[in-house]
């Protein structure tokens, strides 16, 4: 990549050489009339008229430079299609491998680069972190309310640190109303993150007072839906849980969560800290913070220790005190806290398989060298150099493994819609997942490395065996590439079909794993109550023994809260 | 006198001729060959350069980024031994062109 880079900068270096060339040229020849005692401005005219139009003289320097070379590549090209035609079953075959090689993993890394390598929506997000008490409680890292209280002040591990409710529900509009996400979250909650609303304000902090007027920030998708993405709607009134609150602001369209989950609605958190102080409070809180420049996550971590220490001590129960140990990590690690590996695994896999098909191709070309000894030994005898048959072959690979990265980007696409639509929830942002230019890029640079893969070492083994001894060994060679690609091939296919039968084991174990329990005809429902109309659990009970009654379809049914 | 480099491939011998006289840039070959030819001969500036450049891309010369005696920045193009060696030819045939043009003229 550096090296691809190095060499288009230079490409245009020598552009601008040229140019640079023309307009001394054109300096010198001003400087001459104005010794001949002309006036600047004519001077520079009479010299441009001199010499004609600068672009047409620059337009045939470029084609001095570029025409052998594109003659040479349109010659290449052509021959290639030649040899191409001529095997059509060989080339489908290759084209074939390569697609599905291709298409995998171009279809996979769409989905790990959301997960592994693109930035997060929030500016300058390396600097953002999720930390918080670990315990048996929460497969997350989340907060007390005691300790957060202790921490906002005396931290200095960074910047900025907020806190959110973890979930939350409510009834928004009326007659009927929606049952949506509402998340409470402190009045710095989005400065820390850096987001502005797109329309209206920010929590003030006097809304995050204990008893303040209830206001709301609300999303882009609820915002465009009952309002239309009109901006006059901030001000309005609307009524949560039957309680009207003033909407102060909407939220951008690329806004997300920190942790993810979804959030239609924005309350201010009004964090009371009477009874978060309270003796056996639970209020439990998630906690971001903005960190330091220079600062990474392991630094944070121990500069909180000391505070960690102290919370852990005074606010949590002697018999759990084990059992709690301080996180810090990236956002990133926090969203994708459990499906990291199986990320990286997964990418890897197809990188395997995409080695797999290189190799398999390579040894496909390899076999098809027999019928073209002859071909190149003659080609040598006529005079073509080494470079320029090395360059001719790798045209070929190239035409196939384009051809193939074609294909494969098809495969891709519609590998990654049944993916999609079948296991929406298989992986955090799967839905999220596009065949946008960056994985069209990297489709490409696979395609690339592939022609690479199969064309240079086939052309090396080939131009040794055939060029240098000609027609005498026209017959098979011996060579040590085959056996070693060979010997490739069976070793990712070993590793690919252990971990895929290994996958396939743990499958089965967890279907046929006893759960304790009956699971034949036993079936779940959940039902979303009116708050108002349902607002007592004699109520609740009343509904839920009406539907078992009424329902000739359920034998029994049991109830949790 | 127009269109030289369409006249038996006259530019290439004008541009290697003079740079046989030593390293010269573009705007120092047009200057040279107008003073020499006592200005029968004008260079067209525009088609000098892609000549300049095929000459070095068959490197019968060889350019060079130099700072010029008024403080200008020009490529200076210097004559390779290919180069001298062609210049002999061409002058050779020119001649012989030039003697069997100038018969064809006298016959009368």
């Amino acid at each position: 990549m550096k090296h691809a880079i190095e060499w288009l900068r230079r490409l245009f270096h020598r552009d601008s050489a040229w140019q640079e060339e023309i307009e001394s040229h054109l300096a010198m020849r001003t400087d001459w009339h104005r010794q001949q005692g002309i006036a600047p401005d004519a001077a520079r005219t009479r010299a441009a008229r001199d010499f004609g139009s600068p672009l047409r003289a620059l337009e045939a320097v470029r084609a001095v430079h570029w025409a052998p070379w594109l003659d040479a590549l349109a010659q290449d090209a052509r021959h290639g299609l030649r040899v191409i035609r001529r095997s059509p079953a060989f080339s489908l075959a290759a084209v074939a491998t390569l697609a599905v090689g291709i298409g995998a993993s171009t279809a996979v890394f769409s989905v790990v680069d959301l997960l592994l390598f693109r930035s997060l929506p929030y500016p300058r997000a390396d600097r953002l972190v999720s930390l918080g008490f670990s315990g048996p409680i929460d497969t997350s890292e989340f907060n007390v309310g005691n300790a957060y209280l202790d921490w906002r002040v005396h931290q200095h591990a960074s910047t900025a640190m907020t806190s959110m409710y973890p979930g939350g529900q409510c009834d928004l509009g009326e007659a009927p109303p929606l049952r949506v996400p509402c998340i409470q979250v402190e009045a710095n909650f989005l400065a820390t993150l850096g987001i502005i609303p797109a329309a209206g304000r920010d929590f003030h902090p006097e809304d995050d007072r204990p008893g303040a007027p209830k206001v709301a920030l609300l999303s882009y998708p609820v915002w465009q839906s009952r309002f239309g993405g009109d901006p006059g709607a901030v001000g309005k009134t609307i009524s949560l849980d039957d309680a009207p609150v003033r909407i102060i602001g909407f939220l951008p369209r690329t806004f997300e969560m920190p942790q993810l989950g979804e959030a239609d609605v924005l309350l201010a958190e009004q964090l009371d800290e009477g009874v978060a102080r309270a003796p056996r409070s639970t209020v439990f809180l998630r906690t971001f913070a903005r960190l330091k420049d220079g600062a990474t996550a392991e630094t944070a971590r121990q500069q909180m220790l000391p505070l960690f220490t102290d919370s852990v001590r005074r606010y949590v129960p002697p018999q759990l005190q084990r059992e709690v140990g301080l996180v810090v990590r990236s956002l990133r690690d926090r969203q994708i806290h459990d499906v990291k590996l199986a990320s990286w695994l997964l990418f890897g896999a197809v990188l395997a398989l995409v080695a797999l098909a290189c190799a398999n191709v390579a040894n496909l070309m390899l076999a098809r060298a027999a019928a073209r000894k002859k071909e190149l030994a003659m080609r040598a005898a006529l005079g073509a150099g080494r470079g320029r048959l090395a360059r001719q072959m790798f045209t070929e690979s190239l035409m196939l493994s384009l051809a193939g990265g074609a294909a494969g980007c098809v495969f891709a696409w519609a590998l990654l819609r049944t993916v999609v639509a079948t296991a929406p929830e298989a992986l955090p942002r799967l839905p999220q997942a596009r065949m946008d230019t960056r994985v069209l890029l990297f489709a490409i640079a696979v395609s690339l490395a592939a022609a690479l893969a199969t064309g240079l070492l086939p052309a090396w083994e080939r131009l040794s065996a055939a060029a240098l001894a000609g027609w005498h060994s026209a017959g098979s060679g011996r060579s040590w590439a085959r056996p070693v690609l060979v010997a490739a091939q069976v070793a990712i296919s070993l590793v690919l079909l252990t971990g895929a039968s290994l996958l396939v084991r743990s499958l089965w174990k967890l279907e046929s794993e006893s759960l304790g329990f009956q699971p034949r005809r036993v079936v779940t429902a959940t039902f979303t109550l009116n708050r108002q109309r349902y607002n007592s659990v004699e109520k609740q009970d009343a509904f839920y023994s009406e539907v078992s009654r009424s329902s000739p379809v359920f034998l029994e049914s049991a109830d949790l809260p | 006198m127009k269109n030289t480099d369409r006249l038996f491939g006259s530019l290439e011998l004008l541009v290697l001729k003079t740079l046989a006289a030593g390293p010269n840039h573009g705007f120092g070959i047009t200057v040279h060959v107008e003073t020499v030819s006592k200005g029968l001969l004008h260079m067209e500036e525009g088609s000098l350069y892609p000549a300049l450049h095929r000459l070095e891309r068959e490197r019968l010369i060889s350019g060079e980024w130099r700072q010029t005696d008024n403080g200008r920045r020009a490529r200076l193009y210097t004559l390779t031994a290919g180069g001298r060696k062609r210049l002999t030819e061409n002058e050779a045939s020119w001649s012989s062109v030039a003697l069997g043009i100038e018969r064809v003229l006298r016959f009368v």
